[in-house]
């Protein structure tokens, strides 16, 4: 049966009679001709996706496909300590567990752990003895220094991060995560508690504005980025220091 | 293993692609961007580890929906509505990459902010049918509704943007605006 284009305005408007609308909807499961007829009958279809496909931003498809292309990765490199499946599952349980949303120094949980989270899950181990014995060596401290900064490459504003108040350097570390180079700069506190900045390099897109702050596996912590590297300081400290602390380092990146 | 490992990898090609649609259909869903986010990348996620699962020659994007509204059906939603508290409304300043055009500006905007003003059904049904063209049928399945169902939320959908005629619209907004 061949509809005129009238019925089928009427039936998109919700306005046919229920009977000839059944009628409709049953034909609509097999004939495509119909349903072509009816979509080109429908002027709102055009505006409606010519609005809707200016979203999302060129700014935020670029991002997410960068997040993407990082969670991606493990699948495709050798076999590592993290593993694919483990990463993808600490983030399915990060999503579930958390939701940032807009949340703003209150949120318990990470929305999207990824390094951030696995991050944490380390520094959790770290109590005031793994720092404490620590020897600060300044000729050995240079030279972890110049090893990190090669590793993310990313040169470190050394003097400027030695001389935040109430921290004290002890150690710059490179470690690894899927397979990218993971630096940590590890401090102990005025009560002697570790703290650690650790700096990843990501691809250069755009930065998010904002210095984010959470708390993470029971830890205060902050993490910003630029266009290149995502930061994470993080410890067993009052969210306030966190936040002083991040705002000196953050000024010192700046000015190296 | 190593098969796995390239489907793994095709699929996160793949997924780079259709990133822009799975966000819009996750935003229909979601309804506020942030969410949407996490959201998209859960669905990618997914995908990929499933991607042994998807079938060549099938449609990705449709599959990758299909995804997107279980794990928002049973993983997400509830936890987006206890937190809806602390979430922002979306307005039409959220709308990027308009057209420079005051005139078109106006319109894109009215039709955004009614768009997102339909219920959370209504807005994917509209996102999966006018803006990411799958058929009536199409969509029926992939939202797991019979046929009439989609077409009575289109008609709705059509009722909330009915006076949005853009050439009357517009010109009545600038009148509005020169007083």
């Amino acid at each position: 049966m061949r509809y005129s284009d009238d019925t089928l305005i009427e039936f998109l408007n919700g306005t046919l009679a229920e009977d000839d609308a059944r009628a409709i909807e049953t034909a609509l499961e097999t004939d495509v001709e119909l349903g072509e007829r009816m979509m080109a009958l429908d002027t709102f279809a055009t505006p409606v996706r010519e609005v809707m496909e200016t979203i999302p931003s060129q700014e935020r498809i670029e991002r997410l496909q960068a997040e993407l292309e990082a969670i991606a990765a493990p699948a495709a490199a050798p076999k590592s300590s993290w593993g694919f499946q483990k990463m993808a599952a600490s983030i399915a349980l990060g999503l579930i567990a958390g939701w940032s949303a807009n949340a703003y120094l209150t949120t318990p949980e990470p929305t999207k752990p990824s390094w951030r989270m696995e991050v944490a899950n380390y520094q959790a181990l770290y109590v005031p003895e793994t720092v404490a014995h620590l020897q600060i060596d300044p000729d050995a401290l240079k030279n972890q220094f110049e090893r990190a900064s090669s590793a993310v490459n990313l040169d470190l504003p050394q003097d400027a991060l030695d001389n935040v108040a109430d921290l004290t350097l002890a150690r710059a570390q490179v470690l690894g995560f899927s397979g990218k180079p993971l630096i940590q700069i590890a401090y102990k506190d005025a009560k002697g508690m570790p703290i650690a900045l650790c700096i990843i390099a990501k691809p250069n897109v755009a930065p998010k504005d904002s210095t984010k702050f959470e708390v993470l596996q029971g830890m205060a912590s902050a993490t910003w980025e630029t266009a290149t590297h995502q930061f994470l300081l993080i410890g067993n400290s009052e969210q306030e220091n966190i936040k002083n602390w991040s705002d000196v380092m953050q000024k010192a990146f700046t000015e190296v | 293993m190593k098969r796995e490992k390239t489907y793994q990898q095709n699929m996160g090609t793949a997924l780079q692609e259709h990133m822009p649609a799975i966000w819009r259909f996750a935003f229909s869903l979601a309804g506020t961007p942030d969410v949407a986010d996490d959201l998209a990348q859960a669905t990618c996620l997914r995908a990929i580890e499933k991607s042994h699962q998807f079938q060549e020659g099938g449609a990705l994007i449709g599959w990758c929906l299909t995804i997107c509204r279980s794990i928002w059906l049973n993983e997400l939603r509830s936890k987006a509505v206890r937190n809806a508290g602390g979430l922002e409304s979306i307005e039409a300043k959220d709308l990027a990459d308009l057209s420079p055009s005051v005139e078109t500006n106006i319109f894109a905007s009215e039709v955004f902010t009614r768009i997102m003003e339909l219920p959370e059904a209504q807005r994917s049904t509209v996102e999966m049918v006018y803006v990411q063209g799958f058929s009536y049928k199409e969509a029926a399945e992939t939202l797991q509704v019979p046929i009439g169902t989609i077409m009575s939320r289109l008609a709705t959908a059509r009722k909330a943007l009915a006076d949005l005629n853009n050439e009357e619209f517009i010109s009545s907004k600038v009148v509005k605006n020169e007083i």
